[in-house]
């Protein structure tokens, strides 16, 4: 847009009745001139560059942030993050468990996990490969394996969903070789956080994804042999 | 051009793009699915399917064909039939949502409708289940929403919808699912 | 501004005016008929009809003819209030050495609601002497016969189809009309 005469009176030109206001406008803001040629501007990027390296240092420098690795629980302890509440109670080493899904082969044997859980999100959650506590809870030793069977405890529901704020104790079951574990070792198990993610364009809705470390829970294993009452018996009818 | 005006224009062309993006539909209303409203007792229709919510039940156990559970459930009791078709006409959407939270009908019952196939003008009746936290019987109100479709994703397909206040529920001790009955009409 | 300008600037761009009032249309109808097309042929679009009560040609097999009977309740079963039985019988052949795979036919209203049923062999229960097969699944190369029942409402009076969908003939399959 051209600049009509009126809007930059400090340009002088003819003069006219609107000289002595120029001025006086002129003098009153002389003192912010000579104020601003006095500012460095040639230190500009230097000075920023200070208050930076000043306010990095003040959160711990520029070198990488030490992730807090997983806290380290015991079996019984509670791990919260935004979608799961879970506490691994028990580990136990068993014949086999079809109650959760898994079949084995000679020379394997079930690894299982009793764990509560409850989903603190707003919507069900299942538990099928790739979801929820299949993808929240691994072995250490086994990390990208997710479990091979899950099962509710009480009723042997298989995948069963978890409903918002409703607890539920679980068994995941992992097939393993039978020489893998053993009676009274210390199972490490692996807590993950998953984030949630929110579709656009060609998916919709919303997921939880991307499971990072979070805790590691130590166990020791039962072996309870082919199994009598100690292990996690789930029959139809099964009451709390 | 008086001076005043570029500012006048640029005002309106500000309202006017809030307007405008006031109006703008959301980016999920060309996928909404197709409500329709019932009440207890009345039939309601979509596309493919209709449903009579016949009762609704709160307690604090349940059974199921020899199965028990304890806890805090809703027992809805329906008449459901499918319209048109009956190929993978499965009632495969139930959901309940209360307090903020979605809940989605139990696969715990060995015999309930969740999931079970429909037949062409001829209702099944039955129950669905749903298991809710501890708490869900004490609010003094609890404004809640149910809908029932066919597809697990509902988009696009119609969704039953009853609108209920689970507070108004007197809780009982015990119930049991209505066994599934091809009661026909 | 006045009119004789403007009718200038639409004879001086006549033919570019002219190509893209065939090659918009054009553009949307191609890409549209294209998706539509790609739709219809993944699904069961394109029947191969035989005449009431003949047999017909069908992925390398003959079928028909068909014949549709209602059924008195077997022993043990009450039907749903409202309802019948009705069951169709179809003649197969396969021609060639080849067996043939096809899924449970499902019957179809012709005209009306155009409603469609699935077939309920396991809803009629013990009672019910189904037929041997309900399916094509493993029935070999030998002649044989699908025996399907399903259960209508009263108010389904026909005419009918069977239909019969052999995967991969799709979009194509095979319409059998039944009795009168």
């Amino acid at each position: 847009m051209a600049a009509s005469q009126g809007d930059e009176p400090q340009q002088g030109g003819p003069r006219g009745p609107g000289e002595a206001r120029q001025t006086v406008s002129t003098r009153r803001f002389r003192w912010l001139r000579a104020a601003s040629d006095r500012v460095p501007t040639k230190w500009f990027a230097g000075i920023a560059t200070g208050v930076f390296l000043a306010a990095t240092a003040a959160f711990g420098g520029l070198a990488t942030a030490t992730e807090a690795g997983p806290v380290e629980l015991e079996a019984g302890e509670e791990h919260l993050n935004e979608q799961l509440a879970i506490t691994v109670q028990r580990a136990v080493l068993i014949d086999e468990l079809s109650e959760t899904g898994v079949t084995v082969e000679p020379g394997q044997r079930v690894l299982a996990l009793v764990v509560d859980a409850e989903n603190r999100w707003t919507e069900p959650l299942p538990t099928r490969r790739g979801y929820s506590l299949s993808s929240s809870i691994a072995l250490a030793d086994r990390p990208a394996e997710e479990p091979g069977g899950i099962a509710r405890f009480d009723d042997s529901t298989w995948s069963p969903w978890l409903q918002p704020g409703v607890p539920m104790t679980a068994v995941l079951a992992w097939v393993v070789d039978d020489d893998d574990y053993a009676d009274g070792d210390e199972l490490r198990v692996v807590l993950n956080d998953e984030s949630l993610y929110t579709g656009s364009f060609v998916t919709s809705g919303q997921s939880w994804d991307d499971p990072r470390p979070a805790a590691i829970v130590t166990v020791p294993i039962a072996d309870v042999g082919a199994g009598a009452d100690a292990e996690p018996q789930a029959e139809d009818g099964g009451e709390r | 051009m008086k001076r005043w005006m570029p500012g006048v224009a640029g005002a309106a062309l500000v309202v006017a793009a809030w307007g405008l993006s006031a109006v703008t539909p959301s980016e999920t209303a060309a996928e909404e699915p197709f409500v329709v409203s019932a009440n207890i007792g009345d039939r309601a229709s979509g596309r493919n399917i209709s449903v009579t919510f016949t009762d609704l039940r709160a307690a604090e156990a349940v059974t199921n064909d020899g199965w028990h559970a304890d806890g805090s459930w809703l027992l809805v009791d329906l008449e459901v039939e499918a319209l048109r078709s009956e190929e993978g006409t499965l009632l495969s959407f139930a959901t309940l949502d209360v307090g903020g939270r979605s809940y989605r009908a139990s696969e715990r019952p060995p015999e309930s409708l969740f999931g079970s196939q429909l037949a062409i003008d001829l209702p099944h009746s039955g129950s669905l289940a749903f298991e809710l936290p501890a708490t869900a019987f004490e609010a003094s109100r609890a404004q809640s929403v149910l809908r029932l479709g066919l597809e697990s994703d509902p988009r696009l397909d119609s969704l039953i919808e009853l609108r209920f206040d689970l507070a108004d529920l007197e809780v009982e001790t015990e119930a049991e699912l209505d066994p599934i009955v091809w009661v026909g009409r | 501004m006045t009119g004789g300008k403007r009718r200038g600037w639409w004879r001086r761009n006549a033919w570019p005016l002219a190509a893209c009032a065939v090659l918009l249309p054009a553009v949307f109808g191609i890409i549209g008929w294209a998706e539509w097309d790609d739709y219809f042929s993944g699904h069961e679009s394109r029947p191969i009809t035989a005449q009431p009560n003949a047999s017909i040609d069908y992925a390398g097999a003959s079928w028909g003819p068909a014949e549709i009977v209602e059924l008195p309740p077997p022993e043990g079963y009450a039907p749903p209030a409202g309802s019948r039985i009705l069951e169709v019988t179809v003649a197969v052949d396969p021609a060639d050495d080849d067996p043939i795979g096809c899924l449970p036919p499902t019957l179809h209203e012709m005209g009306g609601a155009e409603r469609q049923w699935d077939e309920r062999t396991y809803e009629l229960g013990e009672g019910y002497e189904p037929g041997e097969w309900n399916s094509c699944a493993g029935s070999g190369t030998e002649p044989f016969a699908i025996v399907v029942p399903f259960v209508v409402p009263d108010d389904a009076v026909g005419p009918f189809a069977l239909h019969i969908v052999v995967a991969e003939r799709v979009p194509e399959y095979l319409r059998l009309p039944l009795g009168p």
